[in-house]
C-alpha cells in the first residue's frame, strides 16, 4: 500500500499524481500537528480535467474537495480506513493548508482501485 | 454479436477456456450483409446470402483500458470502430476477427449499446420502452436496457463483443448517474485477436457446426 509523507512548507502539495485507470482511495491520513506553531485547516482536494462529453465539450481543470481536517496545534489526528473507506479521488490528489508550517507533517496511505 | 455472459450455475472441470481458442470453429449466421464479403458468401443455388464458416488458426489476447471522468447526469458516447476519434477497436484485416470481453470497475455508471448509432441494441416491445436518447435523461427509463458494473466487473468480465472489418461502429453510451459530483468510468478491455482460416461449406460437417460459435448479426440481437 503506497503512502506520501510530507510537510505543510508550501500551500498545496501534491500527494498522488493521476493514474488515468485507477481511483486513489485513502487508508490513512496522519497529521502531525504537535510541534507546529498553529492550528492546521486543511483541505485534501481532487483535481483533474473531466473528459468531453455531452454537454460539455470543452472541460476545463476541476477541482473538488473530498475532505477537510482540522488539527489544533500541539494536537495530531489519525483519521482510518473505516470513515476513508467511501472517499474516492478521480484525479491527482492535493493538500492544502491556508498557514504555511514546515512542522505540520501530513501523511497519506492510500490504494489503487 | 453481442453477448452477456450468465453467472455461471455450476463449475466444471477441468475448466473451459472463456474465450476462443486456437482449432475452435466460428460461423458467422445468415444474416450479415453481402457487403461484408470477408465472412458471408452468394449461395447462387438458392439466391441468399449466407455466412461463412471458420476455423480460429491463432490467437492472442492484448489487453486494453479506456478510461473517462464524467460528471453527473452527462454522458459521453464511445465508438469502438475505426472511424476518425474513435478507439479504434475493429480490425484491419479481412481475416482477422476480434473478440472483445469487456467489464467495468465500480462507478456509478449506466452503460447503453447502440449499434448503428442510435439504435438501441436492448428496448422492449411497446414503442416508448426505450432507453433515453436525450438529456435529461427520464428518471426511470435510464435504468432500461442499462449495464452497470456489477453486470460485468472488470476482474469478471461478462460482456462479449465481436467486431470484424468494415462492421458499422459500434456505439457505447457512458452515463454518470446522479448521487455524485464526477466519476470516472474505467472500462477493462481483452482484446481476443483471432485469425481465422475459412473452411468452404461442402467441408463443413454436422459435427463442425455443432462445436462452432455462431456469431449473429445485431438485426437478430435486436427483435
Amino acid at each position: 500500500m503506497p503512502s506520501f509523507e510530507t510537510s505543510m512548507a508550501v500551500a498545496t502539495v501534491t500527494l498522488v499524481t493521476e493514474k488515468l485507470n485507477a481511483k486513489v482511495k485513502p487508508s490513512a491520513i496522519f497529521v502531525d500537528n504537535v510541534n507546529a506553531g498553529a492550528d492546521a485547516s486543511l483541505l485534501f482536494q481532487d483535481v483533474f480535467t473531466p473528459s468531453v462529453t455531452n454537454l460539455v465539450p470543452v472541460p476545463v481543470l476541476t477541482t473538488v474537495t473530498r475532505l477537510a481536517i482540522n488539527v489544533a496545534a500541539g494536537q495530531m489526528s489519525s483519521t482510518m480506513e473505516d470513515l476513508l473507506k467511501d472517499i474516492d479521488f478521480i484525479g491527482t490528489v492535493q493538500v492544502v493548508r491556508s498557514v504555511l508550517d514546515a512542522n505540520c507533517l501530513v501523511t497519506f496511505i492510500y490504494k489503487l482501485v | 454479436m453481442i453477448e452477456l455472459k450468465p453467472m455461471p450455475m455450476a463449475t466444471v472441470s477441468p475448466g473451459v477456456p472463456a474465450l476462443l481458442q486456437e482449432g475452435y470453429y466460428v460461423q458467422f449466421s445468415d444474416s450479415w450483409p453481402s457487403t461484408l464479403s470477408n465472412i458471408t458468401y452468394e449461395d447462387r443455388q438458392n439466391g441468399i446470402t449466407k455466412g461463412k464458416f471458420f476455423q480460429v488458426a491463432a490467437t492472442n489476447q492484448v489487453t486494453y483500458d479506456l478510461s473517462y471522468k464524467i460528471p453527473a447526469n452527462d454522458f459521453r458516447d464511445i465508438d469502438f470502430s475505426n472511424i476518425a476519434n474513435a478507439e479504434n477497436l475493429y480490425p484491419t484485416n479481412p481475416k482477422t476477427l476480434y473478440e472483445v470481453q469487456m467489464g467495468f470497475k465500480d462507478a456509478n455508471l449506466l452503460a447503453y449499446f447502440n449499434i448503428p448509432a442510435g439504435e438501441y441494441v436492448s428496448r422492449l416491445e411497446q414503442s416508448s420502452m426505450v432507453p433515453p436518447t436525450a438529456l435529461p435523461f427520464s428518471a426511470t427509463l435510464r435504468y432500461l436496457g442499462a449495464k452497470k458494473p456489477e453486470d460485468s466487473p472488470y476482474n469478471d468480465k461478462r460482456i462479449y463483443l465481436y467486431f470484424i472489418k468494415d462492421m458499422e461502429p459500434f456505439i457505447m453510451r457512458l452515463f454518470v448517474d446522479n448521487g455524485v459530483d464526477f466519476d470516472k468510468c474505467v472500462v477493462g478491455l481483452v482484446v481476443n485477436k483471432c485469425y481465422l482460416d475459412e473452411i468452404k461449406p461442402n467441408h463443413v460437417s454436422d459435427q463442425m457446426k455443432s462445436k462452432a460459435k455462431v456469431i449473429r448479426y445485431y438485426s437478430e440481437l435486436r427483435w
